[in-house]
């Protein structure tokens, strides 16, 4: 097992190297003088030059490359070309209000998705399974901006019961501590923040939520099937256990495997689909950054987020492979 | 009767009963299955709607604007009401099909001749070819899609054609993967053992016996690619990085109609997100359709 988490864990070097390698080579996308590009038409030839000198353009590219990985391991991912700060503090600094979405989006989907795909495939074939494989299939076809947009405009707009952006009501009087606003305002006791903060969580996570709501009812649906077929199925009933003990004791635990990976998967999806969510309700997490910063040519950003995502989404993947040989005992890995 | 006759009769039988052609007895199945058959009947929908609407109605996005008649709601005369330029969003909603539905086929039908040519000879050749291609393989799918194909026509600039690009390099690894596992699996059952052994040409075995028989795996993928296009299509437009205004296309005209959103005129962002969604509905619907087709052994899941 432990051998099996080194190497696991080895082969994700490359991976990183590559994908820093990809990164890097974004800023060579950009047709024509990035540095002009990024400064806009009427800059003078003197700051040009300045930008390309601290972007190291003037420089062969292997020795940009060794630099850009150089600063990237030790933490250092640029500048922002707008406003002059380092992109990694002010990373950081926003990164809480998207991690904040993501999980409760996905507490959210799980809390849904498994009960759902769990009574799906205990009622197979019956009206409430094709509803929540029909209700699964248009969760996966949908827009989530779009369905963002439609959320935002029937409660916040329509119904007037549910605020429709930012993190909190202006005007709050809050000293954030960790950034984490529900976990601050749990800190310092104040309640009424608290519910300020979950009202404005709901309808982001709604929307976030969808896609691996949809995604984790179909996996749970499909794992539940085929551990329902199975024998030890059969002999768990033949023993005459009741058949929530059957299918809550025996059957979820060992269909939960799959589910498992699945939702180590999203991660990946939900930090892209921040991008979309942040937009629509103006939340002040790295989705919107980057869109801001797109619209800013502000590539730096658009860098730095891009790899800091695509570092986490490896990392989640080599935790999901080692826990699922860790809990599955069946599963020999040599 | 004579023995000829039952011979005829017998060969009648079996052109109708079980010995009919794969592909007919694919499409019985797939027709066979209500959510499939709407899927089919929605794709061809919106492929007809995409088709038929540039030839029975001529439309100029660069002149058309009515700023007397700015975000109405819908009427007999505008079913899906205007936007904020005054502009009929049900015209623009059917003239954005074609560019919606076609940015994502063309980006998947790129997508699927790379990868799947990737795939082919990663897994024919294997050693070093495969080990180079599943590796650049494995850098792209260290990104989520939507993020990469974001920051790529967000460098390269926006633009239909960029991200037709952009959506089509992070469509590639799901054929790759799909097309070189197919070939391993293939490569070693008898009939192409025995090709091989009768000195069929790599080309040879490859054109004329792998891919024929990986072909049922890769439609399938195809169609969900589409879906899956659409979607990313939108996100792009939306971000205002797909297509550039006064170009109709749904995601764009998400971008162009959000902010009204607080003043309540839902039906400027309703008809264009829902176009997204139904399309891309039908062509999953269509696809898990294809999927249970295709393939008998899968139990229908």
């Amino acid at each position: 097992m432990r051998r099996y988490a080194i190497r696991r864990g080895l082969t994700i070097v490359p991976v990183l190297l590559g994908v820093s390698v990809l990164v890097f080579s974004f800023i060579h996308l950009i047709p024509g003088d990035p540095a002009l590009t990024m400064l806009g038409e009427r800059a003078t030839p003197e700051k040009v030059a300045e930008v390309r000198a601290r972007l190291g353009l003037d420089r062969p590219i292997w020795q940009q490359y060794v630099l850009y990985i150089g600063n990237a391991v030790r933490g250092d991912l640029g500048v922002s070309i707008v406003r002059g700060d380092p992109v990694a503090s002010d990373l950081l600094r926003r990164f809480p209000a998207t991690v904040e979405l993501a999980m409760a989006a996905i507490v959210v989907a799980i809390a849904l998705g498994i009960p759902i795909g769990v009574a799906s495939a205990v009622w197979r074939n019956s009206p409430l399974d094709s509803l929540a494989r029909l209700g699964a299939l248009t969760g996966v076809s949908m827009p989530i901006f779009w369905l963002g947009l439609v959320l935002a405009w029937f409660f916040g707009v329509e119904l007037r019961i549910l605020p429709t952006g930012f993190r909190l009501a202006s005007g709050t009087s809050f000293v954030p501590w960790t950034n984490f606003v529900i976990l601050d305002t749990v800190l310092q006791r104040d309640w009424a923040t608290l519910a300020d903060a979950v009202r404005h969580l709901i309808l982001p996570a709604l929307a976030l939520a969808t896609i691996p709501l949809a995604v984790i009812a179909r996996m749970t649906r499909a794992s539940m099937l085929e551990v329902l077929s199975r024998e030890y199925i059969r002999t768990a009933e033949a023993k005459g256990l009741s058949r929530p003990a059957v299918v809550l004791r025996h059957a979820l635990r060992n269909a939960l495997l799959p589910v498992l990976t699945v939702v180590g998967l999203q991660v990946g999806r939900l930090l892209a689909g921040a991008i979309l969510t942040e937009t629509i309700f103006s939340w002040p997490g790295i989705g919107l950054w980057v869109y801001e910063s797109i619209e800013s040519r502000d590539y730096a950003i658009v860098q730095g987020v891009s790899l800091f995502i695509a570092v986490i989404v490896v990392g989640v993947n080599l935790v999901t492979d080692v826990l699922y040989a860790a809990v599955d005992p069946r599963i020999k890995y040599e | 009767m004579t023995a000829l006759d039952v011979a005829v009769d017998r060969r009648a039988v079996s052109v109708s009963g079980p010995g009919k052609s794969p592909a007919a007895a694919a499409w019985q199945r797939l027709v066979a299955s209500p959510a499939a058959r709407a899927g089919l009947i929605m794709v061809a929908a919106f492929v007809l709607v995409a088709l038929v609407t540039p030839l029975v109605h001529l439309y100029d996005a660069r002149t058309d604007a009515n700023l007397t008649a700015r975000l109405k709601p819908p009427t007999a005369a505008h079913p899906f009401g205007t936007d904020s330029l005054g502009r009929d969003i049900l015209v623009r909603v059917l003239h954005a099909t074609r560019v919606s539905l076609g940015l994502a086929i063309s980006a998947v039908a790129v997508a699927t001749v790379i990868g799947s040519a990737l795939g082919f000879l990663a897994g024919y050749l294997r050693g070093r070819v495969d080990l180079v291609v599943m590796f650049c393989m494995d850098i792209v799918l260290a990104f989520p899609a939507t993020l990469l194909a974001i920051a790529i026509v967000a460098m390269i600039g926006p633009g239909l054609r960029n991200s037709l690009f952009a959506i089509s390099l992070v469509s590639i690894p799901a054929y790759a993967r799909l097309s070189r596992s197919s070939v391993l699996e293939l490569r070693e059952q008898e009939f192409v053992v025995a090709a091989r052994g009768l000195g069929c040409s790599a080309g040879r075995v490859l054109a004329g016996h792998i891919v024929p028989n990986s072909l049922p795996p890769l439609i399938v993928q195809t169609t969900l690619s589409i879906a899956f296009a659409i979607l990313e299509a939108a996100a792009l437009g939306f971000l205002g990085l797909g297509a550039q205004p006064p170009t109709p296309e749904w995601g764009a005209m998400l971008a162009d109609s959000y902010k009204y959103f607080t003043s309540g005129a839902w039906w400027v962002f309703c008809f264009p997100g829902a176009a997204i969604m139904l399309s891309v509905l039908g062509f999953n619907l269509l696809g898990d359709g294809l999927r249970d087709a295709l393939d008998p052994r899968l139990g229908r899941g």
